[in-house]
């Protein structure tokens, strides 16, 4: 390991210190229970049954605008920039400055597409990001699209030579 | 007849001036012109005068033969007929993303390798390209999220009876050819470490040779051998650490002093800066059968910001000449010490005996993605010249006493930004594969013309997630336009002419004996042209853009056929991969920015095209 990557290492360290309060864990409401008490976030919008409730995870630092800039931080710290942009244009990874979420674009969705990581490429970061600066990164990642156009709309193509 | 207002010819009376020059070589003098000797051995071997060697019409590894010519010796479509060339038959892969793979004829079948997941389509060639079978190798699907460039593979290589290929979760597959039945498959690194392959294997006898990518990842480098048989691991060279892992010992011969110091895959870094600093082995192998050696370039070293890694940062950005059977390095050369500008070392060589001041000698070409274009002598790696083949402005020269480059210090990106270098950060070319004709004794160039702002950035390590450092945006280079076909004179060491392209030309190219050169465009054209004068003879628009590899063989029907996989992608295609540059300038490591405009002319999808001449006779 280099004295860099040690850096980095003994700062996740600290990092990890500071997530010791587990009480700040996500506060559900409003979901359905899945019978042990948990809500259900669903990443589809099609519901067996015909439901159209939806659980969810709410950021504890909802309408606190000023995590942002600290979530920006995280963002670019962890690597999430590397692959989905520093302005979230996507790359590696797909965009996060659009109104197309594959996997959902509410803060819980986002929160557990981080920890849990998804299966076409998303690390999981579980275990290595405090839950409470997840929460910080969902809030700037929930920024970054806050002025995207709707998904529909056409697109010219080129022109004759 | 198409004409092209993008055709400049430049100097073409020179060059054949320099090919009376060339006639006066010592084995030249009592042959034709057509004779030039390129390296021995290989699967259909161009090493014998192409009027003498019967072409057997297949293409079994990428480069056509092992020393790496993408030649074909084949003439019924010519430079006076190819305006015929008509669809013979297509074939959708099922995959999106980008196809840089060639396609390989053994036989009377074509094999065509897919983008992950990895697909291997078996095509009957005697039943007009049918399904004979397909072969999916699971590949894992989080490997999509370590591959910096899109999820590309470059193509598989048949010998004895067997397909070999490499899958983007790293590992190499051997599948019965007849059948498509596995014969084994071996797990050679792991993506939770970055790594990745996207490069085509080179089969050599017993041995298969494969390296890894993730010179973005914070990978350590490596090439490995494997036994032919079982994938067992034969040998394995790292490209940085100490000597033992890098293979150096007695036999290692750097024709360079300063390459001659014990360990320099340590001491040339920070720390232990050498365990993630990249080097990766993802590009092209040749070999040369006179020395039972195979040669091959390393990645740019991890991460992209330089003033994070001081010293040179051997053995990234460099060629090897190690033995085939043992892996023992018998020379190195570094392209760029000290990257600071991604330039990548990857590349193809091509091996070629050429006259060479006074006398034959045997040449290693290399058109190098720092911009300039490298002749060496391969027995001793001593670099003969080194001249630009484009705008190039980070270096003003190649300094042949030292081999080190003289550096533009306006142009460095140490603890600075540094606007407008040339080339970009793909380079001057990148992994698009050149061809040689020993009938025209040309070099065919696809390649890119861009330029590019850089500056690094803070990079942390995080083990399977990008280790970049630098923020990059790209733009077209001198004259506007983003991409060359060019022809160059690796003797007379000169452009011989050049086609502009809108956008980077991406693709490979093949050049046959009927001196037709083919190519392919990001805009959706495969084109040919006349191997001489670069005159635009034939274009056909395909599904979507093209970075693969065209090849040329002959159908069981004794009739010659030419294929592309068209498929847009790759790291100059990422901006038609639904990413927005527009909101985000430095994404795709600074190339989409460059590429904004590339979804008004093709969208995703793979696709098989193969070409033939009418059959009414009228060849």
């Amino acid at each position: 390991m280099t004295s860099r990557g040690a850096g980095l290492w003994s700062g996740l360290v600290l990092l990890t210190g500071f997530a010791c309060n587990r009480d700040s864990r996500p506060v559900v409401t409003g979901g359905p229970a899945d019978g042990i008490g948990r809500a259900v976030v669903r990443t589809s919008e099609l519901v067996a049954g015909g439901r159209t409730d939806h659980g969810s995870l709410r950021n504890p630092y909802e309408g606190q605008k000023n995590v942002r800039a600290e979530g920006e931080r995280f963002y670019g710290w962890f690597n999430c920039a590397g692959c989905h942009g520093a302005a979230g244009g996507g790359g590696i990874g797909p965009p996060l400055a659009d109104k197309d979420w594959i996997y959902g674009g509410d803060p819980g969705q986002v929160f557990l597409s981080i920890v849990q990581g998804r299966p076409n490429g998303m690390p999981s970061f579980g275990g290595q990001i405090p839950d409470d600066q997840v929460w910080k990164i969902v809030a700037f990642v929930s920024s970054l699209s806050e002025h995207a156009a709707s998904e529909s709309g056409t697109t010219e193509g080129s022109r004759a030579r | 007849m198409v004409s092209n207002p993008f055709v400049r010819t430049v100097r073409l009376a020179g060059s054949l001036v320099i090919l009376g020059l060339v006639g006066c070589g010592k084995r030249d003098a009592e042959s034709t012109p057509d004779a030039v000797e390129t390296a021995s051995g290989g699967p259909q071997d161009s090493g014998v005068p192409a009027a003498a060697a019967p072409d057997d019409g297949e293409w079994r590894i990428a480069a056509k033969d092992f020393a790496s010519t993408r030649y074909s010796s084949l003439n019924q479509i010519t430079a006076a007929n190819v305006a015929r060339l008509q669809p013979a038959f297509t074939f959708s892969t099922g995959v999106l993303r980008g196809h840089e793979a060639a396609p390989i004829v053994a036989g009377n079948t074509m094999y065509v390798v897919t983008p992950h997941p990895n697909i291997l389509y078996a095509l009957d060639l005697t039943r007009n390209g049918a399904l004979k079978w397909k072969y999916e190798p699971g590949t894992a699907r989080a490997a999509r999220g370590v591959a910096c460039c899109d999820v590309v593979n470059r193509g598989a290589a048949y010998a004895d009876g067997r397909v070999f290929f490499n899958t983007l979760d790293v590992h190499t597959v051997a599948v019965d050819a007849e059948s498509g039945k596995q014969l084994w498959k071996v797990k050679l690194g792991e993506i939770n470490q970055g790594e990745s392959i996207t490069m085509a294997p080179l089969v050599v006898d017993d041995k298969v040779y494969v390296g890894n990518s993730g010179g973005e990842f914070g990978v350590r480098g490596w090439i490995t051998a494997l036994d032919a048989a079982d994938g067992k691991i034969v040998w394995r060279a790292y490209s940085t650490g100490p000597d033992e892992d890098v293979l150096i010992g007695a036999r290692f011969k750097p024709f360079y002093a300063a390459d001659r110091a014990p360990n320099l895959g340590v001491t040339t870094w920070w720390g232990d800066q050498w365990r993630i600093g990249g080097g990766a082995v993802w590009g092209w192998i040749s070999y040369d059968q006179s020395m039972n050696a195979i040669f091959y370039g390393t990645s740019n070293p991890g991460s992209w910001n330089p003033a994070l890694r001081p010293g040179d940062n051997k053995w990234a950005s460099s060629i090897f000449a190690r033995d085939a059977d043992t892996g023992e390095a018998l020379w190195a050369y570094q392209w760029t010490p000290h990257d600071e500008h991604d330039f990548d070392g990857i590349n193809e060589n091509i091996l070629v005996e050429l006259p060479w001041g006074g006398r034959s000698r045997r040449l290693l070409l290399r058109p190098e993605r720092n911009g300039f274009l490298y002749v060496m002598d391969r027995a001793t790696g001593e670099v003969l010249a080194a001249d630009p083949f484009g705008p190039v402005n980070w270096a003003t020269s190649i300094d042949l006493k030292t081999g080190r480059p003289i550096l533009n210090p306006e142009k460095s990106t140490e603890n600075r930004q540094a606007r407008n270098v040339c080339p970009a950060a793909p380079g001057m070319k990148d992994w698009q594969p050149a061809a040689f004709s020993p009938r025209t004794r040309l070099l065919y160039l696809p390649h890119n013309n861009l330029c590019m702002d850089y500056k690094g950035v803070e990079a942390n390590y995080i083990a399977g997630t990008p280790y970049v450092g630098a923020e990059v945006r790209m733009f077209a280079g001198p004259g506007g336009h983003r991409g060359v076909f060019a022809a160059w004179d690796p003797v007379a060491r000169r452009k011989v002419w050049e086609i502009r392209e809108r956008f980077p030309v991406w693709s490979g190219t093949v050049v046959t004996a009927g001196d037709v050169a083919f190519y392919g465009t990001m805009d959706r054209w495969f084109k040919a042209v006349n191997a001489r004068t670069g005159e635009l003879l034939w274009q056909f628009q395909v599904g979507s853009g093209i970075i693969g590899q065209p090849i040329t063989y002959l159908g069981p029907d004794g009739r010659q056929y030419v294929a592309i996989l068209s498929g847009v992608g790759g790291w100059a295609g990422a901006a038609a991969l639904g990413i927005m540059p527009q909101a985000d300038p430095f994404i795709a490591l600074g190339f989409a920015d460059a590429m904004k405009d590339l979804p008004k002319y093709t969208a995703e999808g793979g696709t098989l095209h193969v070409f033939a001449l009418p059959q009414d006779g009228s060849r």
